[in-house]
């Protein structure tokens, strides 16, 4: 990989996840909230792979590997809870899900 | 073998304080043994007297009965539990422990009908061990708990019958007195710790004083010798104190405890002898204390208040005499009131017994029905009226010389005391002989049937009697060619700042004068009182309106309640009405309002909404960020 | 140079996809717009020589996790008018203002990456590291990386087992 490439690929990454952060901090459901989370983490991976590919080391690839996985656990058992969350609740905005406050 | 015994004798009253106080307290079925109980008391006192007179007998250098632990340690601060035997502490211990025993006797007698006779006891006991730690404690800490110990233990025996509103009031008068005083002793404790690094009363001596701390810290412990031996300004509780039960009027309230200022005095006399200013403010306070008392005990009907009046006014004696530097000769006359005062006032307890009033105007002629309690008060009245050779005229006779002659020395003040003294000697005899003709001589004036008490009581009376008659024996003035045994037992411990040195001719003058003194007036009491009653008017057209001033106790107590007592009193009201609701429930309230309004405000950041929280964590990942960076 | 086609694309794509992710209100348009973020992600992946992690890429994410998203937004009933709307005012702006506060102090934070520096040599496996390579991958994972491997496919397992367990109709209580 040319060495040029770095920056931008981090560039990128960073967008990504500033992107994910506005997302949520902006969104007020948790299912959208959720497709942020998936931004940030693909923001990671792709931070893993550049600097793998760049020192031509596999383990940042192979983290990306483990990462693409806990994505899918994340999402199955995450997903999970919206579908509880909204069973109990019927409603899955944050204005409603206020229960952290006693 | 006597050094072994020695922190036995320290330990049997502690032992029968807490055996009879615990046992009364938990096996009330123990409260009906009352002549065991007594009985218990008394020996243990007795051995202890024992023990201390065999010491007494074998000394022959300070011991020291040590503890192998401290009682405070704290950094450099170190209070050994130690206590010392020297020639001082040991005539103290003797004293009291001696005395203690007789009355303890007595007492069997005079509380048999008490249901709270276990509970007396009890105490009578703590107090002989708090007397002891007092005088034999080696150390400035020590001796104030001893202190402490005999104020609270004359706290509940003034207390006694506190069913009675007026007692627990004496009560609590003699205990908040008392504690004035005992605010001197502590501040001047902590003064010396501060110029000295040390309390132990060993190493204190070694100091040498500068002339600041010599009179602060004599001055505190002057006030709190004011306190604990009711010396102006702080007497009035003595007479207060009379709501006791006569014994213990005897015992703490005469020949005992109200002496021990008197002996903090002659203890620290390394202290006193570099203060000569502090000495003469002693020995004013207590001539003045000697003529008032004189004075109170004339306008005075009840025969205890009498005795106890008469009680400051020998206080007053005694520190007169520690104030001329005369340790020793205050100290033996210590030594000759407990016999005559503790005799005095037995003797006193015996005709309430008998006639269950305490008003000598409705007395009279119990001589008759009362022999033995008669003849011995007669042997007290003239023992300390100072009619030679009994106790009261030597030891009294040596304060007069040791005044005289520092007077003789160019300090002409002390003449003044001196002459003050004299008056007081005459008022003296005048005032316990007008008590002793109006209670045992004349006609019955009462209307009870007076009885002889039982020899339980009468015994003590009889043995005080000839301790009264003849205690002044053991310190005959030297040029009487007798050895001054007292006066050379103590040389060894007390440091005297002036050697009282006479002529012969003045000093045959001089216990020629007191003797006449006393010899007067007894029998202007006599030309008074033989006829009763009658004198009384006398002696009222004579004194006018001192009469009725001191019917008044002079105002004191009416000034004290005037201005301190209302004084706190209107602290008192504002504390409970402006600081009290203050403090109480608007500055509370204000400050729970307060933090509920910050708690409300802080709620609204913590509202359970997600974003919020998640905004707070990114500022604070971003300050992190910046962190890292920065540095 | 060539890489530069798919990287750049891939990037625009994936930034375009991810801005409509969060700005659109139809929760089924923003799952649909993650889509296109991840296949552009992919694309960058490929650009980068990662082909076997593009096509993961593809496969798992866009193919299998956002797809369950999308059942579920249907599942439960999503509609756009159970979304609010994006907040207006502070929120809005003080977010904004978080996030390009994050963006530019990361940025500047790596900048030093900007200066092209020379990667490291990389012996630390031992295995000549090939992308396009499914051999060597495979080799690296169940030799170097075997017990995390396995760890994984456990933690994969408990996530099964969990997310059948939260989703029980009724629950032992």
């Amino acid at each position: 990989m040319k060495p040029e490439l770095l920056y931008p690929c981090l560039l990128l990454a960073n967008g990504l996840f500033t992107l994910g952060l506005l997302g949520l901090l902006l969104r007020r459901n948790i299912l959208l909230t959720f497709l942020a989370i998936e931004l940030m983490l693909n923001a990671a991976n792709l931070n893993f792979l550049t600097f793998s590919r760049y020192h031509e080391e596999p383990t940042g690839a192979i983290y990306v590997l483990f990462g693409i996985c806990l994505a899918a656990v994340e999402a199955v058992i995450g997903l999970g809870l919206v579908i509880r969350l909204f069973r109990q609740h019927q409603n899955l905005g944050f204005a409603k899900l206020a229960e952290l406050k006693w | 073998m006597v050094e072994q015994l020695l922190p036995l004798a320290l330990a049997l009253p502690a032992l029968g304080a807490l055996s009879i106080g615990i046992g009364g307290l938990w096996f009330p079925v123990l409260r009906r043994y009352k002549i065991f109980l007594g009985s218990l008391a008394t020996a243990l006192v007795g051995a202890a007297f024992a023990i201390f007179f065999s010491a007494f007998l074998t000394y022959t250098k300070p011991l020291y009965i040590g503890w192998p632990w401290d009682w405070i340690g704290i950094e450099e601060l170190r209070i050994p539990l130690r206590y010392q035997i020297d020639t001082l502490s040991l005539w103290m211990a003797l004293i009291v422990t001696g005395v203690g025993a007789l009355i303890h006797l007595y007492s069997i007698g005079y509380m048999k009908e008490e249901p709270g006779f276990w509970r007396y006891f009890a105490l009578l006991n703590l107090f002989i061990f708090a007397m002891l730690v007092l005088v034999l404690g080696d150390s400035l800490p020590l001796l104030f708990l001893g202190w402490e110990g005999v104020g609270a233990c004359s706290y509940f025996l003034i207390g006694f019958w506190h069913q009675e509103e007026a007692n627990a009031r004496a009560a609590q008068k003699a205990f908040i007195m008392n504690r004035i005083g005992d605010l001197g002793l502590l501040a001047g404790m902590i003064w010396l710790y501060a110029e000295t690094r040390t309390l132990d009363l060993d190493r204190l001596k070694e100091f040498t004083y500068p002339a600041d701390v010599a009179i602060g810290v004599g001055i505190l412990f002057f006030l709190a010798a004011t306190g604990k031996s009711a010396q102006i300004p702080l007497y009035t509780w003595l007479p207060d104190a009379m709501a006791g039960p006569t014994p213990v009027s005897a015992l703490i309230h005469a020949a005992t405890m109200v002496t021990a200022g008197v002996y903090l005095i002659a203890r620290m006399d390394f202290l006193y002898n570099s203060a000569p200013e502090v000495l003469l403010l002693v020995s004013g306070i207590g001539t003045a204390t000697a003529l008032i008392g004189a004075l109170l005990a004339l306008g005075t009907y009840d025969i205890k208040r009498i005795l106890a009046y008469s009680t400051v006014s020998q206080l007053g004696f005694m520190f007169a005499a520690a104030g001329a530097g005369a340790y020793r000769a205050a100290i033996f006359h210590v030594f000759t009131h407990a016999f005559f005062k503790a005799l005095l006032f037995l003797g006193s307890g015996s005709v309430i017994h008998s006639v269950g009033t305490q008003d000598i105007r409705v007395m009279g002629g119990l001589r008759r029905y009362l022999p033995w309690t008669g003849n011995t008060f007669w042997v007290g009245v003239l023992a300390i009226a100072g009619l030679p050779p009994l106790a009261g005229f030597f030891s009294k006779d040596e304060i007069l010389a040791a005044l005289y002659a520092r007077g003789a020395e160019g300090e002409t003040i002390y003449w003044i005391y001196w002459g003050t003294l004299l008056l007081v000697a005459f008022l003296t005899a005048f005032y316990m002989g007008r008590a002793a003709w109006l209670t045992f001589e004349g006609e019955y004036r009462g209307t009870a049937t007076p009885h002889e008490s039982p020899a339980v009581m009468t015994m003590p009376l009889g043995l005080l009697a000839i301790g009264a008659a003849t205690a002044g024996l053991v310190n005959l003035p030297h040029f009487l060619g007798s050895p001054g045994l007292h006066s050379r037992w103590l040389a060894s411990t007390l440091q005297e700042p002036a050697s009282f040195h006479l002529a012969h001719t003045t000093e045959y003058f001089l216990l020629a004068l007191s003797a006449l003194i006393a010899l007067v007036g007894l029998i202007t009491a006599w030309l008074l009182y033989r006829t009763g009653l009658k004198g009384e008017a006398h002696l009222q057209q004579i004194l006018g309106k001192l009469h009725l001033a001191l019917q008044k106790q002079l105002y004191i107590d009416t000034l004290y309640e005037k201005s301190f007592v209302q004084l706190y009193y209107i602290f008192a009201d504002l504390a409970k009405d402006v600081v009290g609701p203050w403090i109480g429930r608007t500055l509370p309230r204000a400050l729970g309002e307060a933090l509920g309004r910050l708690g409300a405000l802080l709620t609204r950041l913590q509202r359970g909404y997600l974003p919020l929280y998640l905004a707070y964590f990114i500022t604070l990942a971003l300050l992190f960020l910046l962190w890292t960076f920065s540095s | 140079m060539l890489s530069w086609i798919p990287i750049g694309l891939g990037g625009m794509l994936a930034l375009a996809g991810a801005a409509l992710a969060i700005a659109l209100r139809d929760p089924i348009y923003a799952v649909l717009a993650l889509v296109k973020s991840m296949l552009g992600l992919a694309l960058v992946y490929f650009g980068l020589g990662a082909d076997y992690f593009g096509a993961i890429q593809i496969i798992v994410y866009a193919g299998a996790i956002l797809v369950l998203f999308l059942f579920v937004v249907m599942l439960v009933n999503l509609t756009p008018s159970d979304i609010p709307p994006l907040p207006r005012g502070l929120p809005l702006y003080g977010a904004i203002f978080l996030a390009l506060l994050w963006m530019g102090l990361l940025s500047w934070g790596l900048r030093a990456f900007g200066r092209a520096l020379p990667p490291r040599a990389a012996e630390a496996v031992g295995v000549p590291y090939l992308y396009q390579n499914l051999k060597a991958i495979g080799k690296v994972l169940l030799t170097a990386y075997a017990l995390p491997f396995e760890v994984l496919s456990l933690t994969l397992l408990v996530g099964l087992i969990g997310a059948t367990l939260l989703t029980q109709k009724r629950p032992k209580s």
